[in-house]
This record gives structure tokens, C-alpha cells and sequence, in this order.
């Protein structure tokens, strides 16, 4: 596994108290990780988050092919189910790691 | 933390020093005595003072052992405790990896794995995870709220559910009220573990510095030495600096952010990553338990194919503004290749000097960026 990856799972485990969380290295050094929140965000998710681990510093653009991506990359790991949503953790150079949300397509906005 | 907010008293002696240097003055006690112009005395009491701090005092900062860094995977990492708590109380350097800043995951285990009774004391993420739990409350209790109002709507309403539905509206506007964030427990912090699983996470975390960070505490300060399987010098620890980002030559990402970061530091602010804002850099006025920063960096090389567009500081300007800070745009001027080169190639009897020339070629200019509403800031 990359540093960078472990440094996400590190993050997910300890500081935000994930469960049952995996890792998949794929090809183009490219690692996926899977784990349980401790709550669930929306109804709807099944509890299941796919995250994707990515240094702010040494790679900051992103394009949208390479979001969808991710997606395919997923869609086979997780025997042909595409997520709804993936989570994108962005790392920095002192180990703060923000997590986003990247959404497959339209989703209404949830109440604050 | 007592009561929530500790005291200014507590705070300035916690964070007394603003870098993690010891002047002559601290250790020996000497200071440069008032001069009294009529009195030849206090002159001459003057001028033994200053040679007895040049002379016969040595800076002390050269007897104190430098920190120790190590460069593993690319990240700058300090392992030893006492490190970097000094690291953290003397101008609030790096981040504790599995802390939002301060190194607290260590004193946040034991709490949560076993009780160490009677401590009043709470951290910002145990204050954080309390709020975010009275939030998901009150939310519980709203969806409750607006399932019974849907149903007033329809006139579906039975007389019980009336009655649940005023005792909500009551129930709502308390919490909106008062919040009970003031009344936590460690009870409240508690999980069941294995004393066992204790000793293997307690130690698991590090201070992670950022690269500029580094360079500055080695370059500027002179107080830690960086190992990366064998001692680095300043040359070597400013090409792996470089190598982590991204750019090359005079424009690295590296250079850029360090001169600015340097510039800052020498005025005196206590600069931080400022990632979870969406900008580079964020200034506070003495560290992160004072004040709230005041102001946001952003970073725009003076390159105008770098620069940004509009809508990237319309969308930074407002968030920025939300969280009541003001928007610095800090422009760099670097100098060309041909001189860059030349600098990075000559010799120079200290590495230090060579530096020093290099990063006297780029300059930083400042520009306060603040949304105007004509009709709401009339003083």
C-alpha cells in the first residue's frame, strides 16, 4: 500500500472511527479504500464508503474522466454495483485530511 | 480546558515562547540595562552588560541538542514526545496526525479507553464529537416535528399526536435555546477496549511537519537536524523540499510557498496550513489557542499564466468571508533561470549564504481582498 493510502486508513481508523475498513490496490498505483463510518450521513447509503486517497501537493488536478474512473474501478470491486457516491480524501503536506463528497450525478441537497 | 475556555494566564505561560529558540537574556538572566544620558555610570554599566552577553554568555541555542526530523515516504515526521510538544508549544509547528492540531490523541485515548476519573479537562475534538452529537438530537427530534406538521397539513391529526406535537415545538425551542454543551462527562467519551489494545494505539502518533515548516525550523531557525536514513544538509533537505512539489526551477510550488511563508513568519505571525479553507496559508495573530485566524492567504505566483480567474476568487473570497476572515493575496515575485541557476551552482563557504542570496531574489507583495455591500458596512 502507498504511504498516502495509509495515511487515509491511519486518519479513517483512529481519528474518525471506521470500521471494517479495506484497501484495494489496483494498477497506476492507485489504491481504494472501503470502510463502515460510525454513522451512516444519508438514509439512503447502505453504510459502505468508497474512498479515494489523493496528495493536494504532488497531483492537484483532477480531471472528470479520471472521476468516472474511479467509479468503473469500483463498480467491478464491488461485484457490479455502481456507488451512488464516492469520497474524496485530500491530503496535505501535514497531514490534514479533508473529505469530500463526489456524487454520481443530480442528488437533492439534505436538510442542515 | 476548565469550564470550557481556559485562561489567558494558563495560555501565556503554556506558549511564553513565539519560536523554539532561547535568547541569552532567558538563561543567564541579563538584560541590556537603561541608559541614563547625564549619568557616565550607566554607560559604562552599559557597555559591560553587552560585552558580557557577546562575550562571556554564549547564545545558548548552540548547547541545546537540535530536534530530531525524520523524512520517511515523504513526510517529515517527529516521533519523540517531548519534541514535539516543543514543536507545538513554541510557535505552534506541525500537526498532530491523529489530532485536528495539537498532539492530544494520546490524552484522548486514555480518556476514552479507560477513565482517568475526575478530570475536567476537554480537548477541541471532544468538544467538537459532544456538539455533533446535540446536533444529531435535535435533528432526530425536528424529523419527528415536521412528520407530525406534514400530517396537520392533511388534517390527519389525532388528539395524541396534538399533544406530541406542542410538546415538540417546546422541546425544539429549548435545545435551540440553551445547548447543554457545557455539561459534559467523561462518561459521556467512553469505549469498551481491551487494556491490551490500549498500549499498541496509545504511541501511534507523530507531529507531521509541513515541507516549509521543515525547511524554515533547519534554514531559519537552525534548531532540528533531518534525517532521511543519514543526516541531511540544508542543500539536500531544500532538493527534497522541491521534489515533493510540483514545478521546476525558480517556480516550484516549494520555493513559492516557503518565501511566503518565511516573509510571514518574519513579521511575526504564526502561519498555518490553510487546506480546510481552500487556501494556502492562514495567519493568526499569536497561535490556534488564542484567537481564531484572522486573515487567509492565498498564494499567486507572478506568472500570468498561473493566475487565477475570477470565479476562482469570487468562490475563495466568499468562504473566506463566512468564516470572518479577510483574504490576503500574497504575489511572488521569483527571479529567472539564468539566475537561479547560477546561485544554486556557485560556492559559497556557508550553505546558508547561498540561501539566503536565493531567496533574496523573490519578492512577496500583499493585497487585501474584502467583498464590499455598500448598504451593510456603513460604519
Amino acid at each position: 500500500m502507498s504511504s498516502l493510502a495509509h495515511q487515509v486508513l491511519v486518519n479513517l481508523v483512529h481519528y474518525n472511527n471506521w470500521t471494517s475498513v479495506e484497501s484495494h490496490t489496483l494498477l497506476l498505483e492507485l489504491t481504494i479504500l472501503c470502510g463502515v463510518p460510525p454513522a451512516t450521513q444519508t438514509p439512503d447509503s447502505l453504510g459502505l464508503e468508497w474512498v479515494i486517497p489523493r496528495s493536494i501537493k504532488q497531483d492537484p488536478n483532477i480531471s472528470a474522466h479520471e472521476i468516472n474512473g474511479w467509479f468503473q474501478q469500483i463498480t467491478q470491486l464491488s461485484s457490479s454495483k455502481r456507488p451512488t457516491r464516492i469520497t474524496i480524501a485530500i491530503v496535505n503536506d501535514d497531514g490534514t485530511i479533508v473529505y469530500y463528497f463526489i456524487h454520481d450525478g443530480v442528488v437533492k441537497p439534505r436538510q442542515n | 480546558m476548565k469550564g470550557g475556555k481556559t485562561s489567558r494566564k494558563v495560555l501565556n505561560e503554556l506558549y511564553a515562547r513565539p519560536l523554539p529558540l532561547v535568547l541569552s537574556s532567558e538563561a543567564y538572566n541579563v538584560t541590556i540595562p537603561n541608559v541614563f544620558p547625564h549619568n557616565p555610570i550607566s554607560w559604562i554599566y552599559l557597555v559591560w552588560k553587552i560585552v558580557q552577553i557577546n562575550t562571556l554568555n554564549r547564545v545558548p541555542q548552540s548547547q541545546i541538542p537540535a530536534l530530531t526530523v525524520q523524512l520517511e515516504e515523504s513526510i517529515f515526521k517527529v516521533a519523540d514526545e517531548a519534541d514535539f510538544i516543543t514543536l507545538w508549544r513554541c510557535g505552534f509547528f506541525g500537526k498532530g496526525v491523529l489530532s485536528r492540531s495539537e498532539p492530544t490523541w494520546k490524552e484522548r485515548s486514555i480518556k476514552r479507553f479507560n477513565t482517568v476519573q475526575n478530570d475536567k479537562q476537554f480537548s477541541m475534538e471532544e468538544l467538537t464529537k459532544k456538539r455533533r452529537d446535540e446536533r444529531k438530537k435535535f435533528k432526530a427530534e425536528r424529523a419527528k416535528l415536521q412528520e407530525l406538521e406534514l400530517k396537520q397539513r392533511k388534517e390527519e391529526l389525532s388528539s395524541e399526536d396534538a399533544a406530541s406535537l406542542e410538546g415538540l415545538k417546546i422541546l425544539l425551542s429549548k435545545m435551540r435555546m440553551n445547548p447543554s454543551i457545557k455539561n459534559i462527562s467523561t462518561d459521556d467519551l467512553k469505549v469498551e477496549t481491551e487494556e491490551s489494545e490500549l498500549a499498541d494505539i496509545i504511541d501511534l502518533e507523530y507531529l507531521q511537519l509541513q515541507a516549509i515548516e521543515t525547511f524554515y525550523l533547519k534554514f531559519a531557525l537552525n534548531v532540528i537536524n533531518v534525517y532521511e536514513s543519514h543526516l541531511l544538509s540544508t542543500l539536500q533537505l531544500f532538493d527534497r523540499c522541491c521534489r515533493l512539489s510540483q514545478g521546476e526551477g525558480p517556480n516550484n510550488t516549494f520555493i513559492i510557498e516557503y518565501s511566503v511563508y518565511h516573509y510571514f513568519r518574519s513579521l511575526g505571525w504564526c502561519v498555518r496550513s490553510g487546506i480546510k479553507f481552500g487556501c494556502d496559508m492562514l495567519l493568526y495573530k499569536r497561535g490556534p489557542p488564542f484567537t481564531h485566524a484572522e486573515f487567509a492567504v492565498m498564494i499567486i505566483p507572478g506568472d500570468e499564466k498561473l493566475c487565477r480567474d475570477w470565479f476562482d476568487m469570487a468562490a475563495i473570497a466568499r468562504v473566506i468571508g463566512t468564516v470572518k476572515k479577510t483574504l490576503v493575496l500574497a504575489f511572488v515575485e521569483y527571479p529567472n533561470r539564468e539566475t537561479y541557476d547560477q546561485i544554486l551552482l556557485s560556492e559559497f563557504e556557508d550553505e546558508k549564504e547561498k540561501f539566503t542570496q536565493l531567496l533574496g531574489k523573490y519578492r512577496v507583495t500583499e493585497i487585501l481582498y474584502r467583498r464590499w455591500a455598500p448598504g451593510r458596512t456603513r460604519d
